[in-house]
């Protein structure tokens, strides 16, 4: 019992360490990541506080903490679709969308095609297992490799100037949108629960439902935020409507991610008197939310099978391959402030905290009761093989970015930018945040 | 107003389309999907709206709270079904926590000063007589309740006694909610906030001093006898003392998201609490009150700095109780409860009046100053809890009436004190700080 309390203790304190300043900088002066420095920490240990020798996350704890799932699932979406403020399109530089387009379509459908490929040769029954849930995987792992981490707007702030810095941290942001609307598609068109349920909806109905339900409690949020009285009202209006739009979402299985994603672009659209503070509000608790959906995230992945560590190669090289390929492309069809083909390449291959939020709600949907036994039991291979190569990824382009040099990845991950053509930039050269 | 009430309704409209989807109480779906975050969510901004409402009504936002708590609960809409009301229990815990922390943090000895022993006299008198009057209540309907079937008058006068106990319970959070809602500031104020925290302080020895007795009398779950009591409190208090450390520590050394922080420190307590069979309440307050007392850290600063948290885990915490006040229950047991609920009014009222008379409390604020006395929220209800799960066999009856009273109280209670806090002239007398709950 002590043990349980103990290790609640533990992490609580390693949560206040990692969002501290001085560890903070710590990180950036190592050229660490949020997924090195403090994400990965806390992943593992969600993975050992579940040992049953250990002991710490127990069932009943885990139980406790589950709602803490959903609900970081919900912040983080409002946090991606915070990202896509329409003023800002508006102000990017021509041919940004082809760029967006390349660097989304190009890495998913590789990685798709890859996994694909590798998943029927981790089955026994070989290429006879392949089917609908099979095509479901290797679309999700695909809309993971989409999102791009968005330390590369600072690292490109300082050796190619602040306009490159601004068209990638767009397209950091887009990209992360771009995996989204991958997932939104495969919750309604694969559809986890339909036997709970009592609605027998058409997959297209399911879509209508997802953007309907996004927008509506976005405008809902909007209202409730221009009423709030104070910081301390805000703030509760702001969790109640995460939790809402979060909590609703996951009793109708569909994607807190999607749903609150579609909320938080509603609400970002929106004329709002205070929508720096909002975005404060939301920033302030985004680090250490994040920190305890990892720690749950933890409790809840199972390493164990080789499967998912003979996938995670598969999906990294795929991914990475294809980021630098579609980096080549984009510097052609792309906008004249962009770096070399190299550096961009490089700048955009870590892989976004947000990829690991989309396995996890996937994860959390497909993983127990959404599938046939054979794909359930698919669903830990591909949480590995997602968080597997982050780490991979990650390793090898920080070797690779020291030796080539010119590139430093000093950054300050998940943060949102604020609207304006300015704000873009000036978020990239100050902050270097372009958000994920 | 409107605007709250077109929220609510949009609200409602949202939460009843979700839950047509799964209309009955089924597994969770994976690992999502289980509603504990839809009635969190639910449950908050309806709250906050109905508080809004309510204070338009010119009653407590807090009778808000509870009353949407209680409507969308399973005994009405069942919205929120018994299962969501039982997974939101974890934000009971740090609610407790909050509201503890707060108290403690807002009673500075310094300040109170000559009025300890008026506080002492007050809680005391009024205690002492609502525990005697209550008991004796009890036992002399014992003959009229089921549960009390088969006992001999030795174990009706245990029964009587834990009753009488359990039942004399004030409530500090509904106290410190309303002074934090109206802004009251004053002699009453801070004598109302010291009584029901030392109130509680009684009550919660009292109980376990009466469970062991009944332990031993009827043999239920053992409470770890005079032991276990020693631990429960001074090792509540120790832990406190290490927590008020923590936090002093946390506030001087890094001094940022301190209502996340808390909040934190505050699961941890409850879920130390359940583990380690220490008393959150007591563990929060002390760590308050050192803070407050026995360092430089100014309470109303942290009790500032955590409102962020505060205010929306005490829009749940009390839906919450709300959506668990059970309407078949109180239906069954309603003449005995509201029987209870005058005796106990009574009693609180002559008691505190003796008290007062006995400390010297100037007449205006003896006036006004009983109306603390008469709510009821979460120790009162936990307490009672706690009843039917360590005797099962007449705990169930003995819960129930408790919580018919409760309910009542919880109802009742409330609107009088914010009526006798804007009468007195202290509401809205405290400098309101940016974010703060509510101006009167």
């Amino acid at each position: 019992m002590l043990r349980v309390v103990l290790g609640i203790a533990c992490a609580l304190v390693l949560a206040v360490l990692a969002a501290h300043p001085a560890v903070r900088r710590i990180e950036r002066r190592l050229g660490l990541t949020v997924l090195l420095s403090s994400g990965l920490p806390f992943l593992a240990l969600g993975v050992v506080f579940r040992l049953p020798r250990v002991g710490v996350l127990t069932d009943d704890v885990v139980a406790d903490l589950r709602p803490a799932l959903e609900f970081g699932l919900g912040w983080l979406g409002f946090v991606v679709g915070m990202q896509f403020d329409v003023r800002e399109l508006d102000h990017l530089p021509d041919k940004t969308g082809a760029v967006v387009f390349l660097e989304s379509a190009i890495p998913f459908v590789t990685t798709a095609v890859a996994c694909a490929v590798a998943l029927v040769g981790l089955e026994p029954a070989g290429i006879g297992a392949f089917g609908r849930e099979s095509i479901r995987d290797a679309l999700v792992l695909g809309a993971c490799a989409a999102p791009a981490a968005p330390v590369a707007a600072i690292a490109l702030a300082r050796t190619s100037g602040s306009p490159a810095a601004a068209i990638v941290a767009r397209v950091t942001a887009l990209n992360d949108v771009a995996g989204v609307v991958v997932l939104a598609l495969v919750c309604s068109f694969f559809r986890p629960a339909d036997e709970i349920g009592v609605w027998k909806l058409p997959a297209v109905a399911w879509t209508f439902v997802t953007l309907g339900m996004g927008g509506v409690l976005g405008i809902l949020t909007h209202v409730l935020l221009r009423g709030a009285r104070g910081a301390a009202e805000e703030t509760a209006y702001l969790l109640g409507a995460v939790a809402l739009s979060a909590g609703m979402s996951g009793y109708l299985a569909v994607s807190p991610l999607v749903v609150c994603a579609v909320a938080g672009a509603v609400l970002t659209n929106l004329p709002q008197q205070h929508m720096t503070s909002i975005r404060e509000s939301i920033l302030q608790l985004e680090r250490p939310l994040y920190l305890i959906f990892l720690l749950v995230a933890g409790a809840l992945w199972q390493p164990m099978a080789w499967q998912g560590w003979f996938l995670a190669p598969v999906f990294a090289l795929a991914r990475v391959g294809a980021k630098v390929f579609s980096a080549h492309v984009a510097v052609r069809a792309g906008p004249p402030q962009l770096p070399d083909a190299g550096t961009l390449g490089l700048a955009l291959s870590p892989q976004s905290p947000i990829a690991i939020a989309t396995i996890v709600g996937f994860a959390t949907l497909y993983g127990a009761a959404g599938g046939s036994a054979v794909a359930g039991s698919r669903v830990p291979w591909m949480t590995t093989a997602v968080i597997g190569s982050a780490l991979l990824t990650e390793i090898v382009v920080q070797a690779i970015a020291r030796i080539r040099g010119g590139l430093r990845f000093d950054v300050e991950p998940l943060s949102i930018p604020p609207p304006g053509p300015a704000g873009a930039a000036g978020a990239a050269g100050a902050q270097g945040a372009p958000p994920s | 107003v409107i605007r709250a009430a077109l929220l609510l309704a949009v609200l409602v409209t949202l939460v009843f389309g979700a839950r047509s989807f799964l209309p009955q109480e089924t597994p969770a779906i994976g690992l999502v999907g289980s509603g504990a975050t839809l009635a969190f969510g639910f449950v908050l901004l309806a709250a906050l709206q109905s508080g809004t409402l309510f204070h338009g009504l010119r009653m407590p936002r807090l009778t808000g709270y509870l009353v949407c708590g209680f409507l969308a609960g399973p005994s009405v809409a069942n919205l929120v079904t018994e299962r969501m009301v039982a997974d939101l229990k974890l934000v009971n815990g740090v609610a407790i926590g909050l509201i503890a922390l707060s108290a403690g943090g807002e009673l500075n000895f310094r300040r109170v000063g000559g009025r300890l022993g008026a506080i002492v006299a007050t809680g005391g008198g009024a205690l002492a007589m609502a525990i005697a009057i209550l008991s004796v209540v009890v036992l002399a309907c014992s003959p009229l309740l089921a549960f009390f079937g088969g006992m001999g008058w030795t174990q009706r006068a245990v029964v009587a006694l834990t009753m009488g106990v359990v039942f004399s319970a004030l409530s500090p959070t509904v106290v410190l909610a309303l002074l934090s809602e109206t802004g009251s500031a004053g002699p009453i104020s801070e004598m109302s906030l010291g009584i029901v925290v030392v109130g509680d302080l009684v009550i919660v020895v009292a109980f376990a001093a009466v469970n062991a007795l009944a332990s031993a009398t009827f043999g239920g779950a053992d409470a770890g006898g005079l032991g276990g009591l020693l631990w429960h409190i001074f090792g509540s208090i120790g832990v406190g003392l290490v927590f008020g450390l923590v936090l002093l520590v946390y506030l001087k050394l890094v001094n940022a998201r301190v209502a996340l922080f808390v909040f934190g420190m505050c699961f941890l307590c409850a879920e130390a609490g359940t583990r380690l069979h220490i008393d959150p309440l007591l563990v929060c307050l002390t760590a308050g009150l050192f803070l407050e007392n026995l360092t430089d850290i100014e309470g109303s600063k942290l009790v500032h700095e955590i409102l962020p948290a505060a205010m929306p885990t005490f829009a749940v915490f009390f839906a919450v109780a709300g959506a668990g006040l059970h309407w078949e229950v109180f239906r069954a047991v309603a003449p005995v409860a509201v029987g209870l609920v005058v005796a106990r009014g009574v009693a609180l009222f002559v008691g505190g009046r003796a008290g007062m008379r006995v400390a010297r409390v100037p007449r205006e604020e003896r006036r006004w100053l009983h109306f603390a006395l008469y709510s009821q929220s979460g120790i009162a209800i936990g307490l009672s809890v706690l009843l039917r799960e360590r005797f099962p066999g007449w705990g169930e009856g003995a819960s129930a009436c408790l919580l018919g009273g409760i309910m009542v109280n919880e109802l009742v209670g409330p609107p009088l004190f914010k009526a006798a806090l804007s009468r007195s002239g202290e509401a809205g007398r405290r400098p309101q700080p940016d974010g703060a709950v509510a101006p009167h």
